[in-house]
């Protein structure tokens, strides 16, 4: 018999107002090609010495789930499980434009030993000195449901009491420019992290909302199928998330964070939330505890 | 009692050759891929062998995986994929194509080359080129990308979401991380050395390794031959430096120790380790401490493979999961090449290999920057002669 | 020297991404690894191409910065004895 998995606490920074659920009242109105993230002063969570080497998506990445791991109560998690879309492409960025424009000699180990995708929920894993599974995630815009079923399936089985599930991206003038020519019809292209603490068993009475399933689909026609199967009390789709957090890889797990705050609110009794993105579609079922 | 995972089909390409045959002749010749590291195939090549047209754009990365994918399907008998989930692991993803194509992208009028940039779209490549899968996801965690891969996908099985799981993963050489890795000043312009004195730095070389991954139920109402049997993994963090291993091996030590919990064995049941073995210093060392903190005074027979296909990052954990693979069908310990002096802190590997012997239980070992330890034990499906 | 040893400090905080530091905040002659700073391995890599790029100084390995990234002060007496731009 599976045991129920929960969402203890859940973090966001995004291009809403950061780090508070306030804003879901009157959530800010997107316009333009890209926004960026709003983000709360560093230098309350940060030393110099530990904000080097830190850029913008690190400090979201340890803000939100340090967040998480304080309100939970939990300091070091038996997992932490990651979801990057487009992963380090600030540094990418750094190494790769010199090596493309100038040559191959003097390129940055730092911006090279900071590109690859791992090195969000490694350098969360240092911060805490968690010795616990950890992986990470890539699969554009359902990266953030890969790390979440990732994390249920250790924790339904009891393989892990509790996990640290984040889903983080940034996005560079590069991409943005890259991604409207691309895809240019949509909401504008943006940025995020989002952090959540899944705890298993019992049933927790300090808990935003269950996680009752979640699943990647590859496709689509079956994914549109299975919508029904819920019988959700609400579904939210990629226009409602998009309108509210851009187009970012994050989006979804953005949704979730939402959707298990309106739950937790008692605004709604289960929330379904849809997610198509290219071939793939994401589909994160969420009951009241 | 927990759904059991076997093995039964599995794929590979890297220097040591296109597919299970050449790889198997290489091992047992002694014939290194280094230098170099590459696949002996041009992209146009691999695309011939695919039935691609040549002037389609498709990251390198993704030819690789279906070389892979389409010999361990093949050798499962399994001709339809509605039903089966793909999990790969790569980091670079289509930086082939993104590197080649940057200021054409940028200010060429070629955004359009940004496609085929990301891990996923490498992965929904490869899918695409087999019809579809009911699921596609990509693990990036550097080089136990393919481990983790192979790791999610046993998940899925033994929770009963899937039957069959094709996991593993694929990379490509690029300018990028070769420039990288130059950069952290760990490449070695000789062939790499494993666990040897004199050993200076990796290699690094390019392929890919995937798995049919399958639920044993199934696997025996189909009839098809069983490779092996994944009976247990263990993935741990070092938690230690970005991009040094901890002097005493904590996430590798714990990674082994969780595979061995899973499958139910004791250190004394292994047969034989496929260790990670990359020829750097910080490595060899840090894998032996985890080594002889687990094992003891008994360390099983170890060797690096790394010193016949490179380090092929990503793809490291598949490539090296079919080679143990193989050496379990064959019977025998692949060759660490280019050993020749015992090196302080570090285990004696099997410089020359062995021939004629029972491997009943092997761990597969993949440890990745940031610390991303991963260990697999796979086991026979034969009973000891 | 003060001079060099000022441009220095300038350099190694725009190499190693120290933004919220100033160089009155290092001291001249503090340890740079280990204590002091706490710098490791990836940032003395940063300071060999620091070297390369903007005195024309190239070491072989991190094992021969050991002693020349003692403290600003070492650094800079050895960018000043062999400097080449």
């Amino acid at each position: 018999m599976n045991r129920k998995v929960y969402i203890r606490a859940s973090s966001q920074i995004s291009v809403q107002e950061p780090l508070c659920e306030e804003w879901m009242e009157h959530p800010k109105q997107l316009s333009g090609p890209s926004v960026r993230c709003i983000d709360p002063d560093y230098k309350q969570f940060f030393s110099p010495m530990q904000a080097r080497r830190m850029g913008l998506m690190f400090k979201r990445a340890m803000v939100t789930s340090r967040k998480v791991l304080e309100t939970s109560g939990i300091s070091c998690p038996d997992a932490i499980i990651t979801g990057t879309a487009l992963g380090c492409i600030g540094n990418t960025e750094s190494f790769l434009d010199p090596m493309c424009r100038e040559g191959e000699s003097g390129l940055s180990p730092t911006a090279f030993m900071q590109s690859t995708h791992n090195t969000i929920g490694s350098m969360v894993a240092i911060a805490l000195g968690c010795h616990g599974y950890n992986c990470t995630y890539s699969q554009d815009g359902v990266s953030f449901e890969s790390a979440l079923l990732d994390a249920v399936m250790q924790l339904e089985t009891g393989e892990a009491g509790n996990a640290l599930v984040g889903a983080h991206d940034e996005i560079t003038d590069n991409v943005a420019r890259l991604r409207e020519v691309i895809e240019p019809e949509g909401y504008p292209f943006t940025e995020g992290s989002v952090a959540m603490m899944l705890v298993s068993g019992g049933r927790p009475d300090d808990a935003l909302c269950e996680v009752a399933d979640v699943r990647i689909l590859s496709r689509p026609d079956v994914a549109l199928e299975a919508i029904k199967e819920y019988g959700a009390d609400y579904v939210m789709r990629n226009d409602v998330t998009f309108s509210l957090f851009g187009r970012c890889g994050p989006a979804s797990g953005l949704a979730v964070h939402a959707a298990a705050n309106m739950i937790a609110a008692g605004r709604y009794s289960s929330v379904l939330v849809v997610n198509e993105s290219g071939s793939n579609a994401g589909l994160v079922f969420l009951k009241k505890v | 009692m927990a759904t059991g995972v076997v093995i039964t089909g599995a794929g590979i390409v890297s220097a040591i050759g296109v597919g299970k045959d050449e790889t198997l002749r290489s091992l047992l010749a002694r014939k290194s891929g280094l230098p170099g590291g590459e696949v002996a195939l041009s992209d146009l090549q691999l695309k011939r062998i695919l039935d691609i047209p040549g002037e389609e754009t498709v990251a390198r990365t993704s030819l690789l995986g279906m070389v892979a994918v389409k010999e361990a399907l093949e050798q499962a008998g399994i001709t339809g994929t509605d039903d089966a989930a793909l999990i790969s692991g790569t980091t670079v993803g289509g930086m082939d194509i993104t590197e080649k194509h940057y200021l054409e992208m940028l200010e060429g009028g070629r955004p359009d080359y940004f496609r085929h940039h990301t891990c996923g779209s490498s992965t929904d490549r490869i899918a695409g080129y087999f019809g579809g899968f009911a699921m596609v996801t990509t693990t990036s965690t550097a080089c136990s990308s393919a481990a983790n891969s192979i790791i999610f996908g046993a998940n899925l099985i033994r929770s009963g979401r899937f039957d069959v799981v094709v996991a593993g993963g694929s990379e490509c050489l690029t300018r990028y991380h070769t420039n990288g890795f130059d950069s952290l000043m760990i490449l070695d312009k000789e062939p790499c050395r494993p666990f040897d004195a004199s050993r200076a730095g990796l290699n690094l070389g390019e392929g890919a390794g995937f798995v049919v991954l399958e639920s044993e139920s199934h696997a025996l109402a189909r009839g098809c031959r069983l490779l092996g049997r994944l009976e247990g993994w263990g993935n741990a963090c070092d938690a230690f430096h970005q991009t040094a291993s901890s002097p005493d091996g904590e996430g590798a030590f714990l990674a082994m120790s969780k595979a061995l919990e899973m499958a139910g064995l004791r250190p004394a049941d292994i047969d034989y380790i496929n260790a990670h073995g990359t020829g750097t210093v910080n490595n060899d060392e840090s894998e032996s401490k985890a080594m002889s903190r687990l094992f003891g005074g008994c360390v099983p027979p170890v060797s690096s493979t790394k010193s016949f296909t490179g380090h092929t990052t990503s793809a490291s954990g598949g490539i090296e999961t079919v080679i143990c693979l193989l050496a379990m069908e064959y019977g025998f310990i692949p060759a660490n090449l280019g050993w020749k002096e015992p090196s302080e802190g570090c285990i004696t590997p099997e410089a020359e290999g062995r021939s004629k012997v029972f491997l009943q239980h092997v761990l597969c070992n993949s440890f990745a920057f940031g610390g991303n330890d991963s260990s697999l034990l796979i086991s026979n499906t034969r009973d000891h002669e | 020297m003060e001079e060099l040893i000022l441009e220095l400090k300038n350099r190694i905080l725009e190499a190693l991404k120290l933004e919220d530091m100033t160089p009155e905040d290092i001291d001249s002659d503090a340890p740079l690894f280990k204590d002091g700073l706490g710098l490791d391995s990836i940032d003395a890599l940063e300071l060999m191409l620091l070297l390369e790029k903007n005195y024309g100084i190239k070491l072989k390995s991190p094992a021969e910065g050991k002693e020349i990234f003692k403290s600003v002060r070492t650094m800079a007496e050895y960018v000043a004895a062999n400097r080449v731009k």
